[in-house]
């Protein structure tokens, strides 16, 4: 008995190191067919319209994505016509039109044996009453608006930063914070983590969503720590830095809304994808393009623009060119 | 409509009651020798008349038989068969006492006699024996892993214990044990079943003709009867697998009057976790542990009254915890599931036909998840919680009546208060404090009565006619369902039975789950006002063949159509927004599955096992999702293949152990998992180009379940050596997947140096395991 014992032992032990886990697998996805993809946000008060219409593209298809340059792009407002656009380079078309707040633009793409490709949005009305203050003492930005009675809104709250470095050059690359800290209960908990190591621990990944159920018409309050308030100045050794901060508040019509929220977890998940693949579920990321895939939408903005120039005076010391 | 159904129940009540005063019912039950427990399945069969009857889930029969000398055979899976001779002129009560198999040295143990009534299609029973032989992931006795051989059974992931009968969902499927339905029903995500193997006496899984009695789910029934305990001599074992250990103890607390049996099991995963972290001086602990317990009580006070008393409590724990070195307290989390179930039954024999059982139970699922932080600052723990609840709270009455030869009538009703707690949730520091409460908090209210005949109209036509009405009451609506229940079968005098059926059915709750979070996000949620009950209609027709050489096969078409199913939508977490509910977030479609079930079984001779083969096809369609067409549904595969062959090796004089070999075999088309094939520009965030935001590209999902994985096929090998008496050790040798297939558990796609390649986890390759039993 105690032979045949140890002989299972040692043929077990042998069967799982040979077992292995992970291994990378050739499946034949096929290559489908490819679709067209449309991408089209506007924004209210730009003086132009600019459409991009690509290829979708194999999954495993290392080249650049296709950038269709024969389409024939129409623009139409509350369904009358606006125009054509006109084709820019790597599939971006353009037409010059003023983004009205209220107004349904659709956005027609046409191809040659394909059948109509078209997207829709409503752009949003104005944000009302809306202002971003600063509590510098407490590093705090206050946001506040009133909000739309009778219309579904969608709020998205946040800041983007650029800075130039050795100059007095504009930047004209913004980023967005890696996260937000903030307390209030107005905001949509889909993106937020905790850190209790920070003195505000509800962390929310870019932006602070806001969705208006329950208080439609009311006047709104949210404030969240930091931004560029102009405290960044330390990170650069060179002699010049153009700093620009803007804090916004945004509207988005159902479709970016929609659209934001399922990039952004998506993006969490492709996180989670380096480490728990066990538990990774990949997701679909929303379309609201028929006869294609991609996305026309639009938004309206509150913004508030902090610029900064500052020059080295000595070691590790800036003057802010602006007191 | 309402009236014929009254004269119909009048006219059994009556006239048939007055033609049953020229015959004599034999009634009684059907026991386990050496422990004194009941048997509920057994089958009874008489030779001259060619009636049988199978005892009921108490081990009781009734059979109606002319007045005179009768033989009576008498079987039970893994029990030898005994004939039983009775010269009757009264209504007489009749105890069985059966001898297990393992106690003989014989190894034909198969019920010779349970050939003479055909198999129920669709309606499948395995004994523990039957579930211990088949091989499992580490050893431990699975009996959702020994239905997966099952035709008309799906598992999920490959080596889990997910489980879809004809193209159900999991939650459309009924566990029962004792009675009492389970909602939480596998350990360890899925890869373990929440039931001891060893407690239990038998499963039957109902995939087809649901009797009117069986309600509030769509799918099917899994009934589990756990063992009484021994009522002649205490007793017990412990056993051993790789991952867990477990101890029964059994016993009489008034010789056959009352017994107890308590079981335990627990992993040591978490144990072999610490050890491991320990050994690496790691300053963080992180560990999973799974437990189950089971009691069962039951005290005979008569001949007429017995009373029950069971007890279950599941429990699975997730937990991590760290230290930096200037904090004096750990951080935690904690993700802790189960469930809690206690049930009264009172049997009680009004007569010789006449058997009655009332159940009252308490079933509560929990499922927590808990992070704490100590924040050092100001001494003091910041947490966060998300807990969902759900209890149920019934009391059910369920009468037999034997009326004649020809009806066997079962009627009752029951009434339930469920309460619903769905992502109750909080977080609390010193500076923020957030407590959510879902909407749909709150009661339910269901009602049911049933009433099913099984009527013999002659030599060979037998029908089974049940109407159930289900009620339920949430808020403001009321959901009433009336759901009848038809089985026609007619018999050939050669063996030959030909069935049709058709069953509807409505349940009243739903289960969402999500798996991308990586914890159990069980949510049971109720039927609402915005989002009434599912609803299903399953026709099947099909023929069943019985030989004398112990063969028998089995055939079953049928299609099924499911509504008011429940999804996620894309993109939803577990955790909901403040103000609003899991209503707002799920997609309600409907549900087609259809298909063929075949099964070739031996139940005698010294190999005996079967060969089991479906094909299948399960789709979904959701009015949100592809434009209201059909997409696969994750259960779906399109062949499965079983066999499973059991080889009682021949017994030589002196050997300590019986021996037996089981082979089993599984082939099945992959299952279907969400995997991009094309990739799409990405659009940007407002206000800033794409950046490091988001990755350059989507993957574009043409629908949910677009892939297929490939085929999974394994073969599995268990040797079990049970010691022939009734103290010491027995051994049973294993080994999942002997040749070692990669069979993909998970498949996903990995961004590497700006390209995407796709890889695969398999889990189970090559898997032995070796348990010990010891029987005390």
């Amino acid at each position: 008995m105690m032979r045949f014992y140890t002989k299972f032992l040692w043929v077990s032990m042998l069967g799982i190191v040979w077992g292995g886990c992970e291994r990378e697998m050739v499946l034949n996805l096929g290559k489908g067919e490819a679709l067209p993809v449309l991408s089209c946000i506007l924004r209210a008060g730009d003086d132009s319209v600019r459409v991009r219409v690509t290829w979708t593209k194999a999954v495993y298809d290392t080249a650049d994505f296709r950038a269709e340059e024969l389409a024939s792009v129409w623009l139409y407002g509350d369904g009358k016509e606006i125009g054509k656009a006109v084709y820019r380079g790597e599939g971006w078309y353009v037409l010059s039109h003023r983004v009205m707040e209220g107004t349904i633009y659709k956005v027609e793409v046409w191809m040659k044996d394909r059948d109509r490709v078209w997207g829709e949005t409503r752009v949003p009305l104005p944000i009302r009453e809306a202002s971003i203050t600063y509590d510098t003492i407490r590093h705090r930005v206050i946001n506040c608006w009133r909000d739309i009675p009778g219309e579904k809104n969608y709020y998205w709250l946040s800041y983007c930063r650029g800075i130039t470095f050795g100059d007095t050059t504009r930047p004209t690359r913004f980023e967005l914070p890696s996260y937000i800290e903030t307390n209030s209960t107005l905001a949509d908990p889909f993106n937020r983590t905790f850190d209790y190591e920070e003195e505000v621990p509800a962390e929310y990944d870019y932006f602070v969503r806001v969705e208006d159920a329950g208080f439609d018409g009311q006047r709104l309050m949210l404030e969240y720590v930091g931004g560029p308030l102009g405290n960044d100045r330390m990170e650069y050794n060179g002699y010049y830095s153009y700093l620009v901060g803007m804090h916004f508040i945004l509207s988005l019509d159902e479709h970016y809304d929609h659209y934001l929220r399922s990039a952004i977890m998506n993006q969490e998940y492709l996180w989670n994808m380096e480490s728990l693949p066990l538990f990774y579920t990949p997701l679909w990321t929303y379309s609201n393009v028929r006869n294609g895939l991609g996305l026309v939408a639009s938004y309206v903005r509150f913004v508030d623009v902090k610029e900064r120039v500052f020059r080295k005076v000595k070691d590790e010391s800036f003057n802010d060119l602006n007191d | 409509m309402r009236r014929i159904g009254i004269l119909w129940l009048m006219g059994i009540l009556f006239a048939e009651i007055a033609l049953a005063q020229e015959k004599v019912t034999v009634y009684g039950y059907i026991e386990d020798k050496a422990t004194g427990e009941r048997l509920p399945g057994a089958t009874l069969y008489e030779d001259s008349t060619r009636l049988g009857v199978v005892t009921n889930a108490y081990g009781f029969f009734s059979i109606t038989l002319p007045p005179g000398q009768h033989s009576l055979l008498v079987s039970y899976v893994g029990f030898v068969s005994q004939q039983v001779n009775l010269h009757i002129l009264k209504d007489t009560m009749l105890i069985v006492k059966l001898v297990s198999g393992y106690q003989l040295q014989e190894v034909n143990v198969r019920a010779a006699g349970a050939r003479k009534l055909s198999p129920d299609l669709g309606t499948y029973t395995l004994s523990t024996s039957q579930v211990r032989n088949i091989a499992t992931v580490l050893g431990e006795a699975d009996v959702f892993k020994a239905l997966h051989f099952l035709p008309g059974v799906n598992g999920g992931q490959e080596g889990m214990a997910g489980f879809s009968v004809r193209g159900g969902s999991p939650d459309q499927v009924q566990f029962l044990l004792d009675g009492l339905p389970v909602y939480n029903v596998n350990h360890a995500f899925g890869y373990f079943s929440a039931f001891n193997g060893d407690a239990l006496q038998g499963v039957t899984l109902h995939s087809g003709s649901l009797p009117a009695r069986y309600g509030g789910h769509l799918a099917g029934v899994v009934d589990m009867t756990m063992r009484e305990g021994n009522s002649k001599q205490f007793s017990g074992n412990f056993h051993l697998s790789p991952v867990a250990g477990s101890v029964i103890l059994e016993g009489p607390l008034k010789r056959d009057k009352a017994s107890f049996l308590v079981s335990a099991r627990r992993t040591w995963l978490d144990g072999v976790f610490r050890l491991g972290l320990l050994v690496a001086g790691s300053d963080y602990a992180i560990g999973y542990n799974f437990y189950d317990l089971n009691a069962k009580l039951n005290w005979e006070i008569d001949k007429s009254n017995k009373v029950f008393l069971s007890f279950y409590n599941g429990r699975d724990s997730h937990f991590g915890e760290w230290k930096d070195s200037h904090s004096k307290k750990p951080d935690r989390v904690h993700f802790y599931w189960g469930n809690l179930s206690v049930a009264g039954r009172w049997n009680h024999l009004f007569s010789s036909r006449l058997f009655s059982n009332v159940t009252m139970y308490y079933s509560r699922f929990d499922n927590n998840q808990k992070i704490e932080m100590f924040n050092a600052e100001y001494g003091r723990r910041d947490e966060a919680r998300v807990n969902s609840h759900l209890e149920d709270m019934t009391l059910k009455v369920d009468f037999d009546f034997r009326c004649d030869t020809r009806h066997y009538l079962r009627f009752g009703g029951g009434i339930s208060r469920l309460n619903f707690l769905p992502e109750m949730s909080y977080v609390g520091s010193l500076q923020f404090k957030s407590k959510v409460r879902d909407s749909t908090a709150g009661r339910l209210y269901a009602f049911s009565v049933y009433a099913e005949d099984e009527w013999q109209l002659g030599e060979r036509w037998n029908l089974n006619v049940g109407l159930r009405l289900d009620m339920q009451r949430t808020g403001q609506k009321t959901y009433v369902c009336l759901q009848p229940r038809l089985t026609v079968d007619y018999r050939s005098g050669k063996g030959f039975i030909l069935k049709a059926a058709w069953v509807r059915a409505q349940q009243p709750m739903h289960l969402l789950v999500n798996t991308a979070v990586g914890m159990n996000t069980d949510l049971w949620v109720p039927a609402t006002e915005r989002i009434a009950p599912g609803r299903s209609d399953l026709f099947s027709i099909g023929i069943s063949r019985v030989w004398d050489s112990g063969w028998e096969f089995s055939a079953e078409v049928y299609d099924r159509f499911m509504s008011k199913v429940l999804r996620y939508r894309d993109g939803v977490r577990f955790v909901k927004d403040k103000g609003d509910s899991w209503q707002e977030h799920v997609q309600v479609g409907d549900g087609h599955a259809y298909g063929v079930d075949m099964m070739l079984r031996r139940t005698e001779g010294i190999v005996s096992g079967w060969v089991a083969y479906s094909l299948s096809k399960s789709e979904r369609r959701f009015k949100e999702i592809c434009e209201n067409n059909w997409f696969p549904f994750e259960y779906d595969r399109r062949h499965k293949l079983c066999i499973v062959a059991n080889y009682h090796i021949p017994e030589r004089e002196g050997d300590r152990f019986m021996k037996n070999l089981t082979l089993t075999f599984t082939y099945a088309s992959g299952n279907y998992i969400s995997l991009g094939k094309q990739l799409f520009v990405t659009t940007p965030p407002p206000e800033v180009e794409t950046g490091n935001y988001f990755p350059n590209a989507w993957e574009y999902i043409e629908h949910p379940n677009n892939v297929r994985l490939p085929a999974c096929h394994h073969l599995d090998v268990t040797y079990s050596l049970n010691n022939r008496k009734n103290k010491g050790s027995s051994w049973l040798f294993g080994v999942y997947n002997i040749y070692g297939r990669r069979n993909p558990s998970i498949m996903y796609h990995k961004w590497k140096d700006g390209k995407i390649t796709t890889r695969a986890w398999s889990l189970f390759t090559f898997v032995p395991s070796v348990t010990w039993i010891y029987n005390f």
